[in-house]
């Protein structure tokens, strides 16, 4: 899972979002290292609704232009889940910490984010 | 130009919508609106531009939008696409021409030469000709099938020289049309946007200066080739509107003993380029015939 998706995944984690604020949490989640530009963002939500990671969740008119929010599935929040294992296990390889306390401080991370 | 909440726009979401349109047009209306939306919230105030990352992500993404529209198509769907515009645009240059020569002589003879290779009835089958191609992306496969029976009769019937079997042009136009004919769907037309090769081949016998016409075709091949990564159709399209064109040359040679070198160097590059295009073709194209999501 590239980083950019790894985020956008995260950002949902805690509830539905549109475009706009996908790119804000992101941003804040990441300290500013991960801007997302708008084309990549809706490249990204194309590819995780095909999946199955990510579905509409509502649509609403805002100064004329439709604005929709994206939630969270099942299955994307096991993925999401499963790579921040993968990636604190990759990290305990070089910091040393136990596997759990490293998978529970990034899903902390996620979750507050 | 006014939003769609009725505002004046401004001039980054001028800028924005011409980026836009980069994605296929289905996208754009079914999307396109949030895109700008979430675009003109994303960037800072008295910006008149995107900013260079959304400049690269719509480009990106757009040619990625792009790229993803073949993959609703298997790999056969698309080659016979393919296939289908280039042969059209073979005809259709081939009409334009002998109709050119016939207006030629006819404006030499004050409109009275009925001089047997372009006279009256093959004018009057290369218009039907024209008509045919025109219908490969209006109407149904049969009026094709019987527009291009009617052109291939009239052709055949009345134009001299093709009636002796010697000539390879019209081998060849009768093969083209009867490859046009096998490929035409009716419930896969070919888009408008395709019409853009049958314009090129049309104004290529028409241009006076061959410098410019084929400066014109090498620069199609060259964008063609560019875009190879997006969508490999328009290659290959070329390719066999090429290769419709020299062969009956090529084979012409072979046959008046002029030497076999030309036309084995001729099917090699073809190959040689057709190849990688088609592996390509297969990456971009759906697995199965079950299209898949975009």
């Amino acid at each position: 899972m590239r980083e950019p998706t790894y985020f956008v995944l995260a950002a949902l984690l805690a509830g539905p979002l549109h475009g706009y604020a996908i790119i804000k949490r992101v941003e804040d989640m990441s300290g500013g290292r991960i801007r997302l530009a708008t084309g990549t963002l809706y490249t990204a939500l194309d590819r995780l609704t095909a999946e199955g990671s990510v579905r509409l969740v509502s649509d609403e008119i805002v100064n004329g232009r439709i604005r929709r929010s994206y939630g969270l599935t099942d299955a994307g929040s096991t993925a999401l889940r499963a790579e921040a294992q993968r990636m604190a296990e990759a990290a305990r390889l070089v910091t040393g910490e136990p596997a759990a306390a490293g998978a529970s401080r990034l899903g902390r991370k996620a979750r507050t984010a | 130009m006014s939003t769609p909440s009725g505002n004046r726009m401004s001039p980054l979401e001028r800028h924005a919508r011409q980026l836009l349109r980069v994605y296929p047009a289905a996208y754009r209306s079914e999307r396109g609106e949030e895109i700008i939306g979430t675009l003109l919230e994303a960037t800072p105030e008295g910006v008149a531009w995107p900013l260079p990352r959304d400049i690269r992500g719509l480009t990106s993404g757009g040619l990625r939008a792009r790229a993803m529209q073949n993959r609703q198509r298997t790999t056969t769907a698309n080659v016979r696409l393919a296939a289908l515009v280039g042969v059209a645009a073979y005809l259709a240059q081939l009409a334009t021409a002998v109709l050119k020569i016939f207006v030629r002589y006819q404006l030499a003879s004050g409109w009275q030469s009925q001089y047997s290779p372009y006279g009256w009835p093959l004018a009057a089958g290369m218009v039907v000709m024209l008509l045919t191609v025109a219908m490969v992306w209006l109407s149904s496969r049969r009026a094709v099938v019987v527009l291009g029976a009617l052109s291939a009769a009239t052709a055949v019937t009345y134009a001299g020289p093709w009636r002796s079997g010697a000539d390879t042009t019209g081998i060849a136009y009768l093969l083209s049309l009867a490859a046009m004919i096998m490929l035409a769907n009716s419930r896969s037309r070919p888009g408008l946007r395709w019409l853009w090769l049958v314009g090129l081949a049309v104004a290529v016998p028409l241009v006076p200066w061959p410098v410019l016409s084929g400066g014109v075709l090498l620069a199609a091949g060259i964008a063609s080739i560019a875009w190879v990564a997006v969508d490999a159709r328009p290659f290959l399209a070329l390719v066999v509107y090429f290769l419709a064109g020299a062969l009956p040359v090529a084979i012409s040679n072979v046959v008046s003993g002029v030497g076999i070198v030309g036309p084995v160097v001729l099917l090699g590059v073809a190959a040689a380029v057709t190849a990688p295009a088609l592996w390509l073709l297969w990456r971009q194209s759906a697995r199965s015939g079950r299209p898949t999501q975009t």
